[in-house]
This record gives C-alpha cells, structure tokens and sequence, in this order.
C-alpha cells in the first residue's frame, strides 16, 4: 500500500494505515522535536501529540505533502509543548539555560582530538543542542528542519507557515548565530576559526562576562 | 572617503547576508558573484564562510536520538473528525456534550418520576431482556458526566473509554452526531491517563467512572455480554454495564464489537515485571518478536496457553490479531488467570479484517481492575474465544 492509499485508508478511519504512516515517519518527527524542545520527554510527549492530532485531523489534508502537512502539526505541537514547559518550568530547562558559557564535563579532553573525531563526540551534540535553545523558535525550527533533517525550503516553507523567502532569511540568522554560539565554545572548533570572523565580537563578549 | 567606508561595510553586511544561500547554493547568478568576488579579495570573509560551512556540517552530522519507543496508535482510537479546524470541532464537541448531559438529566429525573414503564419507551436501545448484549442504563449514568466534562480542557488523545459510553446514550434523540462526540470525550479525559499507552491498549490505564446505577431492576445484570454482537445492534446500543452491585458486572460491550474488544471484555490487567520483555506472535519463543514491554507497564491479559506458560495480551502493533504473547511468569496479574480462555497458537485465529474501523470502541475494555478478582468468581464460557 503506497502513501496515498494509506492516507486514504486512514481518512475512512482505518487506524492500522495510519500507524503505517507513523512508522514511516515517526523517526523523523521525534528527531525534530527532540532537536527542537532539547528534551528527550517533551519530544515523546510532543511527537504521540503531533500523531493523535494528525490522525484526528487527517481529513482536513487534501493532498500536496504528506510529510510537510505532518510537520506542520509538528511544529505547533513543540510550540505547545514549549508554551506548557515555559509556564512550568522544570530542572532539566533551567540547567540548560543557566550557563551555557560554562564547558561540559570532560570538554577538557577534548583539545588533544581532532575536529572530526570532536564532530563525533557526543559534547558537541550536547553544545548544538545548548545553542539550539538559545534561538528563537522559528529560527530552531527553520534550522532543525533544514540542517538537521535535510528538509527542501519548500517544505519548511509550508510545515512553518511561511514563505520560502523567510525561510531563507530565519535559516541565515539562524545559522550565523549557532556558527558564532560554537565559535564561543573555542574547544569545539578548529584552530583556524577562532580568531577570524566574529571572533572579536565573541571575544568580547566573554571578557565582560567573566 | 567617508563614503567609501560606509560602502565597504554595506557590501560586507551585504555579503555576509548571502553566504548561507550561497552556501546552499541558491543565489541568483548577480548575487553569486558579488559574493564570490568580494571573497576573493577578503580573508575575514572567507574564514566567516568557512566557519558558516563547518557549522551547517556539524549541524547535519548531529546524531538522530534513538526512538524512544513506537508512537502508533491504539486500534482502539476513535475515527478522525469529519472536518478539519480541530478547534472548531472541539468547540462544539463541548457543547453538544453539554446538551447531552443536560437532556440525560432532563431524562433521568423524568424517568425516575413515572417508573420504569417509561424508560422502556424511551430508550432506543433497551430491547428484550432475551438480548442482555443490547444494555441502557441511561439514567444512572447521567450524574457523572457533567462532572467528568468539565475539569481539563487539555488537549488528551482520543483513549478514554467511558465518558464517551456515557455521553451517548442521548445521541439518538437528540443530537445524531458521533463525529462531535469524540471532541468531547477527549476534552473531557483525565490528564493523569498517560498518552504513552501506546504499545498496549491505552483504556487499561483509565478506570471507569464510577457509575451511580440504581435501577437495576430495569435491566437485568448480563453476566457475560454476548460476544456474538449483532452490527445491527450498533447503532442503537449503547450505554455502559448496569453493574448489579452484587456482582461486579463484566463491562458491557454493546457496541459492534470487533473481537479484540469482545475478547478483552474479560481482560485481566497485568504488570510487566521484567526489565525489558519480548512480546511474541505466538506462545512461544518461535515466533516471531513483534514488540517490546518495560518494567511496570500495564497490559489487558485476556487469555493464555495450555500449560499456562504464556499470556496472551492486546496489543494492536500486532495488526492480524491484536493479540501479543509474553512469558507468564514475566506478568504479574491482577487476578486469577484461571478464567481466562486458553487460546491457541496464532494460526487458528482467522484475520480479523473489521477491527480497525471507524466504529466508536470507547466502551469500557474491561471492568476496573480491583473489581476483577471479584468478577473472576463467575466462571464464564469460553467458547466464544475461540470461535474467534
């Protein structure tokens, strides 16, 4: 059965063809609001959230991409979620807000890698994920789905609803800012980044904090 | 010279606007070789397009967070709203709710006035006694609702099993709308019934409410609901288990039940006591894994092997049979697993094509849990099963 007879099938109430669908794209979805909520239990929450509205709601799609009308309800869903978690605000958020200058534990290791193996290593997920949060959510939703899952601006254009001009311009912030969030973790970079481009500003920046 | 100052910081600002696009390659050709250009001849650009470049590889080598576990949904979900707008629908799910609670009190104060002569003509579904599969009990039902409606108006998924059944019982004279009804139900859920219920049937977590039956002389207690509901009955039946207080009721299925639900009628909850235990197709370690248990979740045992060495649970990842089979002495159950059926190995179930539809399965899956041990005292048939 191909998509769109799934669909079909899950329109007409068939719970068995839409579970096929989440299959299909339940990895990508809890990538998604795991990347964007930076919490492995919001994204749960938010990713069974995001499947039981898409099914309730699965006659309201008429056609065109399957996977950005999903990921639209995704990206209301983390919006949701996000809103919910602001107005409780649990541990998790508050240590990952707190101090984001501060390097993880066991960064000082880190120096003696090479920036590959560094790419591999799980602190640099870790400060991502930190720098993820320091963004805006349209923009961590722009960037997640363009970089991290690999989405066409079309798509994102439609899952974010928006055009794909502002996607373009969220995506470029974006990236500027988790390029210049990265710089400041200097470790995590290679030698030859850290003192050129916004390095002054960054510099800066610390100096005063510390 | 001023002015050519601020000309050279307008490019750059100009340039450093564009390299993710350029990156990603989907500047326009005058775009491009500006920045290409203005690149060429300045270093600090270059480092910032190559810094932007390494971040946007990082970026795509970040690491996918493995899946915690299946976000499917229980077979058990009710059908998708006719129309799109989720808000609207719940909007006026929450009224038709109202209106129905409203004319079910409306009702039962009328009824309990004249006797019982007047439920008979009333209610649509109350046929013959010789039909205990087909059970109302309207009435009784009315004083939780407006109760249970109200408190959350959270967002829950569509697993609560009773408010629906007792929403309902107006739908047939006043407001023919099932699609609404759902919004409501699902409003009107307890927060604390856990949406992660997924892998098993999500109504095990969610105890029926309490149903305040009274008038049990109007229909007589149905110690075992016919598993052989007539579809035709579907329409008209609802209503939940009259519950003689006496003997704890098995929940009444009246809707066309798919047989997962008839056979879960007498479900026992169980508890996964193993860390991480394997569900299986069939009754032993031959067949096939088809799913996985934690420790602590809770699971609707509804029959077993010969030798009682494995149970048989729901499981709707099991799209053939609904059924899931795991070591025994990896469950703890509620309640003596004596009298539940033996089934047999996997085979001898025929596909049960008609479960998965759009029929409402809010019904009670099975009676509240502490009630069980005493529902067991009732030996049933169960020949029903595996006539299955």
């Amino acid at each position: 059965m191909n998509e769109v007879n799934m669909i079909a099938a899950a329109q007409n109430g068939d719970v068995a063809s839409f579970n096929q669908l989440v299959r299909a794209y339940q990895t990508i979805v809890y990538h998604t609001a795991y990347r964007v909520l930076g919490d492995g239990d919001a994204a749960s929450d938010a990713t069974q959230d995001a499947f039981v509205n898409a099914y309730k709601n699965i006659r309201s799609f008429r056609g065109g991409s399957f996977k950005a009308w999903l990921l639209r309800i995704v990206t209301n869903t983390c919006y949701d979620q996000l809103r919910a978690k602001k107005r409780k605000p649990t541990a998790s958020l508050d240590a990952l807000l707190i101090d984001p200058d501060n390097p993880a534990p066991g960064l000082g290791e880190a120096r003696e890698e090479s920036p590959h193996e560094h790419a591999e290593r799980s602190e640099l997920a870790y400060w991502i994920d930190q720098g993820l949060q320091t963004l805006p959510y349209d923009q961590r939703m722009t960037l997640v789905l363009s970089d991290i899952d690999g989405f066409a601006y079309e798509e994102i254009a439609v899952a974010t609803n928006t055009n794909v001009g502002t996607v373009k311009s969220r995506l470029s912030r974006a990236r500027a800012h988790m390029r210049d969030y990265l710089l400041k973790q200097q470790e995590l970079l290679p030698d030859t980044f850290r003192l050129k481009s916004r390095m002054g500003e960054t510099k800066n920046l610390r100096m005063e904090n510390v | 010279m001023f002015n050519r100052k601020n000309r050279i910081q307008d490019l750059d600002a100009y340039v450093h606007e564009r390299l993710s696009d350029y990156i990603d390659g989907t500047l326009s050709a005058d775009d491009r070789a500006i920045v290409e250009n203005y690149l060429a001849g300045n270093p600090d650009a270059r480092a910032a397009l190559e810094s932007l470049q390494y971040t946007v590889q990082l970026l795509k080598q970040t690491p996918a967070p493995a899946l915690p576990r299946q976000f499917t949904l229980p077979v058990t979900v009710r059908a998708p709203a006719r129309s799109s707008g989720w808000l609207v629908w719940s909007l006026r799910g929450i009224g038709v709710a109202a209106t129905a609670a409203f004319v079910i009190l409306l009702v039962s104060t009328l009824l309990r006035q004249p006797g019982n002569l007047a439920e008979t003509a009333n209610a649509p579904a109350a046929q013959a006694p010789a039909q205990p599969s087909v059970v109302v009990a309207l009435a009784p039902t009315a004083a939780p609702i407006p109760i249970t409606l109200t408190p959350n108006p959270t967002n829950e998924p569509p697993t609560s099993s009773v408010l629906m059944v007792t929403v309902e019982p107006p739908a047939p004279t006043e407001e023919p709308a099932p699609a609404t009804l759902p919004a409501a139900a699902s409003k009107a859920q307890p927060t604390n019934a856990p949406i992660v219920a997924q892998d098993q049937v999500a109504p095990t977590r969610t105890k029926p409410a309490p149903t305040k039956s009274t008038n049990v002389e109007l229909v007589p207690p149905t110690p075992l609901p016919t598993a052989t509901t007539n579809a035709s009955d579907a329409n008209a039946a609802s209503g939940t288990a009259p519950s003689a207080e006496g003997q704890s009721a098995p929940a009444t299925v009246t809707q066309a039940a798919p047989p997962l639900r008839t056979l879960s009628a007498r479900a026992v909850e169980g508890i996964i006591i193993a860390e991480q235990l394997k569900v299986r197709y069939g009754p032993g370690t031959a067949f096939q894994v088809i799913g996985g248990l934690k420790r602590d979740e809770h699971v609707n045992i509804i029959g077993r092997n010969a030798n009682n060495g494995w149970l048989a649970i729901e499981f709707p990842e099991n799209l053939q049979t609904g059924i899931g089979w795991v070591g025994a002495r990896f469950v703890i159950a509620r309640a003596p697993l004596n009298t539940l059926p033996i089934l047999q190995a996997p085979e001898s179930f025929a596909p049960p094509t008609e479960t998965p539809t759009e029929t409402p399965t809010e019904t009670p899956e099975q009676p509240p849990a502490p009630d069980t041990a005493a529902g067991d005292t009732t030996p049933e048939p169960t020949e029903t099963i595996t006539a299955e």
